[in-house]
C-alpha cells in the first residue's frame, strides 16, 4: 500500500518533467525519476537553504570577529554519509532492475521483429514480410524486437516517449525492445506518431536525421504491412531471399547443409544452428563457447577465421565475404533465413501472426525475477522451446544454456 | 626540507613582529623588465599571470562561439546564415553548427577548463602556500607553458580554419588552412575516421596541450613532496593542495592514455591498422573505452581544483576554522581513485553487456559520496561563521548551489533506466554544464577575486565585483538550467535544427545566456578597473592564514621577504590576526601562541 502510493506519488512529480507517454518503459522510468527527482529537491531545498540561512544569520557584523564552533566531528560525518549511500544504493537497485527489463527482450517469436538500419543521414526499417519504410511501424499490441544495425557511423535510436535508446554500431548488431501502450491508439484513430530521434552524433545531417514511430492499432496492420511491401517488387520475405544467397548469391550451399540430418558437408551444418551454442576451438576473444546469434554470424561471414568451432579447425577454411561480396542486406536475409531453418529457436511463422494467446503486457515481459512468468511465456510460445535470445544477455552470460536445442554435428 | 632553501633568518629582529609588512617597491612584477624578463622567467608567479592572460584569452574565444551556438538555437531553421534559403545553405549551416559546438568544446575543455584553475591560481599560489620559492622545477613549468602556448595557437589554427571556410563558403583551399573540425570534442570513431576535416592535426593539438598538463601534474606533486616548509606536515596542507595534489596525479595518470588514443587514431588513419574502424576489422566502441577512460578522470581534473578552491574560500570568509579538514582532504583522493572506475557510464546505450552497465552503474554511484561530504562539510563551517558576503564568498556559495543541482542531477546519469531515456539529450547537457562549467567557473571566479589583491597588489570594486557575480549567478542557471527540461522532455543534444515543441526552453535559454555574457564582462571590466584604479592591496585583505598572505601583496620575487623563514601553521586559525581599519586589513596579533596541533 505504502509503495503504490509512493509510486503514485513520484510519477505525480514527474510529471511536468517527461515527455508524452506512449507505453515502451515510461512506467518504469517515470516513477524511478519521479523518486530521483524527490531527492533532488530536498537535497536542493535542505542544502540552499541552509546555505542561506546561514549566509543571513552568521553574516558578518564586525571585521574582527573570528568564527567559533567545533573543527571536525566524525559522529556527524557519519551522520551525513550514511544517508547518501543508502539512498544511491536504492536508487541503483532500481534503476538496474528497471534496466534488466529494457535489456531482456521478449523471447523469439513472442514480438514482432523489426530490423532498423541507420545510415547517414536517415532509417531503413526492414519487416518480416520483406516490405521497408522509412518510419518505423510498430503494431500496438505486442512487444516488438529491433535489431539495430549502421551503415557507416555511430548513430542512436531514441523514441522519448518510449523512454528508449540504442547505439547503432557498424559491424554489430544491437538490440532493443520496447512494447507500445495499445490505449494511444484505437479502431477509429489507428496510426499515433511518435518523435524518433538519432541521439548520437553522426555529422552534417545529424539534426535532420529524425523520423516517426507510429504506434499502429491491430485493426490497421494488414494495410501497414501492404505500404511498407510496395518497395519490394518481387515481394520476396527475408527468409525467401536469404534462402535465394544461400542457394545462388552467396554460394553458401557449397560448405553448408540445411537438411534436418544435419549432414556435413565441408563447414558447420546450419539446420538449428542459429541460437545455438558453439564450442570454439579458435577464438580471438579468448572465450571457449559463443552463442551463435546475428553478431556471431555476422563475424563469421566476414571474418570468418577469428572463431572457429570445435571440429573445424582442419576443414580448409572459410574465405571471408567482405561487403563487397555480401552486402549488409544479403547478410541480413541469411540470418533470418537460418533463423527459419533452426526451429529449436525460432519460430518464422509467428512474425506474421501475433502469437496465440498473447493477452498483454504480463504474459510477454521478460522479468528478471523468473519464475512464474517463466512459465507463463512457455506457455505462450507454444510449440517452439524457449530460447533466450538477447546477444547482450548471453554474452553476459555464456554459460546460459539451452538443454532443448541440439547440438549440431560437429 | 627545502631543496631551494630560503634565505637564512640572519639577523632580523624577532621580538616585535612588524604590524604590516611595509609595502616593497621591488616585486615580482616589476622585478625585470622588458620582453624576455617575461618571455623566459621561470618565476612561478610570473607564469601564472602569463596562463591568466593566455586562458582568459581562451575563454573569450570559447565563449564566443557558445554565443553563437546559443543563437543559431534561438529558432529552429538556419539563424547564423539566416540568408540560407536552398539546400547547399542549409547543409552550410549545419556544417557551421557542427564546426561551432566542436569549437566551443574542445577550446573550452583543453585551453580553459583544464589549465584555469591548477594553471592560473595553482601555479601562482601552490609554492608560496608551501613557503617556497618556485615550484620544484620551474624550467618544467616554463616549458608547460610553452606547450600550452603551442598547442593552442596549433589547435586554434586547426579549428578556425573550418569554421572560416565555411563562413566564405570556401570548398577548395590552400593546404595551410586547415578544414576544422566537425567531430564534437570526443572524436567518437568511426565518425572522427571517416570525416575530411583535420581529425588527426586536431588529436595532434590536444596530445601536446595533454603535455602541458602532465608537465604541470608532476611539478605539482614533486613541490609538494618536497618542498613543504618546516611544521607542515600533510595534515597541514592546505585544501586547495590536496585538491591540486588528487588533480596532478589524475593528469599524470590519465593523460598518457589520451595520447595513446590519439597514437592509435593516427595508425588507423595512416597505417590503415584496423583498431576503431568496423570495415577494417575494429571496435569503435573501443575507442570510447579509450577516450573515456582519459576523459572521465579529466572532468574530475576540472572539478577538484575547484573544490580545493572552495574549501579554502569557505573557511577564510567563513572566518572560521574549516569543519571536517581530514574528510575533505580525504574526500579529494577518494573522487581521484573514482574517476578512474567510472568510465563506462558514458556507454551504457553502447550495447555493452548489461554486466558491465550495472558494475559502472554502481560504481558511478559511489562518486555520490565524496561530493556529499564536502558539501556537508561547507555547511558545516558556515554555520557559527563571521560570513563576509564579499565577491569571493558569493561565487564560493553559487558554486555549492551549482554543484549541489550539477552533482544530483548525475543520479538519474548514473542510474540504469533512466540515463537510457537521458542519454545524449540536453539534460546531459546541463548537467555537464553545471558540474563541469558551472562549478568549475564559479571557482574560478571566486578564487580570482580571493588572490587578486595578491596576484596584482590591487582591490577591486567590491559594489561591481557583487553586481558582476549575481549577474553571472542568475545568467548562467537561465541559460542551463531550462535545459534539464528540455532533454527530458528528449532534445537530443548536438541538433543544429530541431522540431519546434522545443522553441521555448531553447528562446529562454539563450536570453540567458546573454544574461551571462553580460554578467561576465561586468567581471572583466571590474578586473580592468582594479588594475587601473584599484586601491593598494593589504598584505592580508580577508584575515587568512595560509602563507601566501603572509608575505606582501604582491610578493616579492623570492615570495618572501629577506629573513622571512615561513613556518607550517594550521592554514585555518585565524585567530592570529586583528583587524586594522587603517589598511582595511588584517595584520598579525604580536605575541599570539597558536593551540598545539590536535
Amino acid at each position: 500500500m505504502t509503495l503504490a502510493f509512493l509510486t503514485d506519488f513520484f510519477k505525480w512529480l514527474n510529471g511536468p518533467w517527461m515527455p508524452e507517454n506512449a507505453g515502451g518503459f515510461a512506467e518504469n522510468v517515470d516513477t524511478l525519476n519521479g523518486g530521483i527527482l524527490f531527492v533532488c529537491y530536498f537535497f536542493t531545498a535542505l542544502i540552499g537553504g541552509l546555505m542561506v540561512w546561514f549566509a543571513w544569520k552568521f553574516r558578518q557584523k564586525d571585521k574582527a570577529e573570528v568564527g567559533k564552533g567545533a573543527t571536525h566531528s566524525t559522529p556527524l560525518e557519519i551522520a551525513w554519509t550514511l544517508p547518501p549511500l543508502l539512498i544511491v544504493l536504492v536508487i541503483f537497485a532500481v534503476g538496474f532492475r528497471g534496466f534488466l527489463d529494457m535489456a531482456t527482450p521478449p523471447e523469439a517469436g513472442a514480438a514482432y521483429e523489426i530490423r532498423a538500419q541507420a545510415y547517414k543521414w536517415g532509417w531503413n526499417f526492414f519487416y518480416p514480410n520483406g516490405g521497408q519504410s522509412t518510419e518505423l511501424y510498430v503494431p500496438s499490441d505486442r512487444p516488438v524486437r529491433l535489431t539495430l544495425e549502421s551503415n557507416d557511423v555511430l548513430h542512436s535510436l531514441y523514441i522519448p516517449a518510449m523512454r528508449i535508446k540504442k547505439d547503432c554500431v557498424p559491424g554489430r548488431f544491437n538490440e532493443m525492445w520496447f512494447e507500445a501502450d495499445p490505449s494511444v491508439v484505437s479502431a477509429e484513430a489507428p496510426r499515433k506518431p511518435y518523435r524518433l530521434h538519432c541521439t548520437e552524433y553522426c555529422g552534417q545531417g545529424h539534426s535532420k536525421m529524425n523520423t516517426y514511430a507510429v504506434v499502429v492499432h491491430p485493426s490497421e496492420w494488414d494495410a501497414v504491412l501492404e505500404e511498407v511491401n510496395k518497395f519490394n517488387p518481387d515481394g520476396l520475405t527475408p527468409v525467401e531471399y536469404g534462402k535465394i544467397v544461400y542457394e545462388q548469391r552467396g554460394g553458401c550451399i557449397a560448405c553448408h547443409s540445411v537438411d534436418e540430418a544435419q549432414t556435413r558437408i565441408q563447414g558447420p551444418a546450419w539446420y538449428n544452428l542459429y541460437g545455438s551454442e558453439r564450442q570454439l576451438a579458435v577464438s580471438d576473444t579468448g572465450e571457449s563457447t559463443v552463442i551463435a546469434d546475428d553478431n556471431y554470424m555476422n563475424e563469421s561471414i566476414r571474418y570468418p577465421n577469428r572463431k572457429i568451432a570445435v571440429g573445424y579447425t582442419n576443414a580448409g577454411g572459410m574465405s571471408a565475404y567482405p561487403e563487397t561480396t555480401l552486402s549488409p542486406g544479403d547478410v541480413r536475409a541469411l540470418i533470418e533465413y537460418m533463423k527459419s531453418i533452426s526451429p529449436a529457436h525460432y519460430q518464422g511463422e509467428v512474425l506474421q501472426a501475433f502469437p496465440e494467446g498473447y493477452e498483454g503486457k504480463e504474459d510477454v515481459t521478460a522479468s528478471p525475477e523468473g519464475g512464474e512468468e517463466d512459465a507463463s511465456q512457455e506457455a505462450v510460445s507454444g510449440t517452439s522451446p524457449p530460447e533466450p535470445a538477447d546477444a547482450e544477455t548471453l554474452q553476459a552470460d555464456p554459460a546460459e544454456t539451452d538443454p532443448a536445442a541440439p547440438e549440431p554435428a560437429e | 626540507m627545502s631543496v631551494i632553501p630560503n634565505p637564512s633568518p640572519g639577523s632580523v629582529t624577532s621580538g616585535t613582529k612588524t604590524r604590516e609588512l611595509p609595502p616593497v617597491s621591488d616585486h615580482y612584477i616589476n622585478h625585470g623588465k622588458g620582453f624576455l624578463s617575461w618571455a623566459l622567467t621561470i618565476d612561478h608567479k610570473r607564469i601564472g599571470l602569463m596562463y591568466t592572460v593566455g586562458v582568459l584569452a581562451a575563454f573569450f574565444i570559447g565563449g564566443i562561439f557558445a554565443i553563437a551556438l546559443r543563437t543559431e538555437l534561438i529558432a529552429p531553421g538556419a539563424t547564423l546564415m539566416f540568408w540560407a534559403n536552398d539546400t547547399a545553405e542549409l547543409n552550410s549551416n549545419w556544417k557551421l553548427y557542427n564546426q561551432l559546438f566542436t569549437v566551443h568544446g574542445a577550446v573550452m575543455v583543453f585551453m580553459f577548463i583544464i589549465p584555469a584553475i591548477p594553471a592560473i591560481l595553482g601555479n601562482f599560489v601552490l609554492p608560496i602556500m608551501l613557503g617556497a620559492k618556485d615550484v620544484a622545477f620551474p624550467k618544467l613549468n616554463l616549458l608547460s607553458l610553452y606547450c600550452w602556448i603551442g598547442g593552442s595557437i596549433f589547435f586554434l589554427w586547426i579549428l578556425m580554419g573550418g569554421v572560416v571556410g565555411t563562413l566564405l563558403g570556401l570548398d577548395d583551399m590552400p593546404w595551410y588552412f586547415p578544414k576544422g573540425l566537425d567531430t564534437g570534442w570526443t572524436f567518437y570513431t568511426p565518425y572522427s575516421t571517416t570525416t575530411n576535416t583535420g581529425v588527426i592535426l586536431g588529436t595532434l593539438g590536444v596530445f601536446i596541450l595533454g603535455f602541458s598538463s602532465i608537465l604541470t601534474g608532476v611539478n605539482f606533486i614533486a613541490t609538494i613532496h618536497m618542498l613543504r616548509p618546516k611544521g607542515m606536515g600533510w595534515g597541514r596542507l592546505p585544501l586547495l593542495l590536496w585538491g591540486l595534489y588528487a588533480t596532478s596525479i589524475i593528469q599524470i595518470l590519465a593523460t598518457p592514455v589520451l595520447a595513446i588514443t590519439v597514437l592509435l587514431l593516427l595508425a588507423e588513419r595512416a597505417l590503415k591498422i584496423g583498431v576503431f574502424d568496423p570495415t577494417m576489422g575494429g571496435d569503435p566502441v573501443l575507442y570510447q573505452h579509450f577516450f573515456w577512460f582519459y576523459s572521465h578522470p579529466a572532468v574530475y581534473i576540472m572539478i577538484l581544483p575547484a573544490l580545493g578552491v572552495i574549501s579554502e574560500i569557505i573557511s577564510v570568509h567563513s572566518r572560521k576554522h574549516i569543519f571536517g579538514y581530514k574528510f575533505i582532504a580525504a574526500s579529494s583522493l577518494a573522487i581521484a581513485l573514482f574517476g578512474f572506475i567510472v568510465w563506462g557510464h558514458h556507454m551504457f546505450t553502447s550495447g555493452q553487456s548489461p554486466l558491465v552497465n550495472s558494475v559502472f552503474s554502481l560504481l558511478t554511484m559511489s562518486v555520490a559520496i565524496p561530493s556529499a561530504v564536502k558539501v556537508f562539510n561547507y555547511l558545516a563551517t558556515l554555520y557559527g561563521g563571521k560570513i563576509r558576503l564579499d565577491a569571493p564568498m558569493l561565487y564560493a556559495m553559487g558554486f555549492i548551489w551549482l554543484f549541489t543541482i550539477g552533482g544530483l542531477t548525475g543520479l538519474p546519469l548514473a542510474a540504469l533506466s533512466t540515463d537510457i531515456h537521458y542519454h545524449d539529450t540536453y539534460f546531459v547537457v546541463a548537467h555537464f554544464h553545471y558540474v563541469m562549467v558551472g562549478s568549475t567557473l564559479f571557482a574560478f571566479l571566486a578564487g580570482m577575486y580571493h588572490w587578486w589583491p595578491k596576484m596584482f597588489g590591487k582591490m577591486y570594486n567590491e559594489k561591481w565585483a557583487k553586481i558582476g557575480a549575481y549577474s553571472v549567478f542568475i545568467g548562467f542557471n537561465a541559460t542551463f538550467f531550462i535545459q534539464f527540461i528540455a532533454g527530458s522532455q528528449g532534445m537530443p543534444r548536438r541538433y543544429a535544427d530541431y522540431d519546434p515543441q522545443y522553441l521555448w526552453y531553447h528562446v529562454f535559454s539563450t536570453i540567458g545566456s546573454y544574461i551571462l555574457t553580460i554578467g561576465l564582462f561586468f567581471v572583466l571590466f571590474n578586473w580592468i578597473h582594479s588594475l587601473r584604479k584599484g586601491k593598494q592591496a593589504p598584505a592580508n585583505p580577508w584575515g587568512a592564514n595560509t602563507l601566501e598572505w603572509h608575505t606582501p601583496s604582491p610578493p616579492p620575487h623570492a615570495n618572501f621577504e629577506d629573513g622571512h623563514e615561513p613556518e607550517g601553521v594550521d592554514p585555518y586559525d585565524f585567530n592570529g590576526w586583528e583587524y586594522d581599519p587603517e589598511i582595511d586589513g588584517y595584520v598579525k596579533k604580536e605575541g599570539y601562541v597558536p593551540e598545539p596541533a590536535h
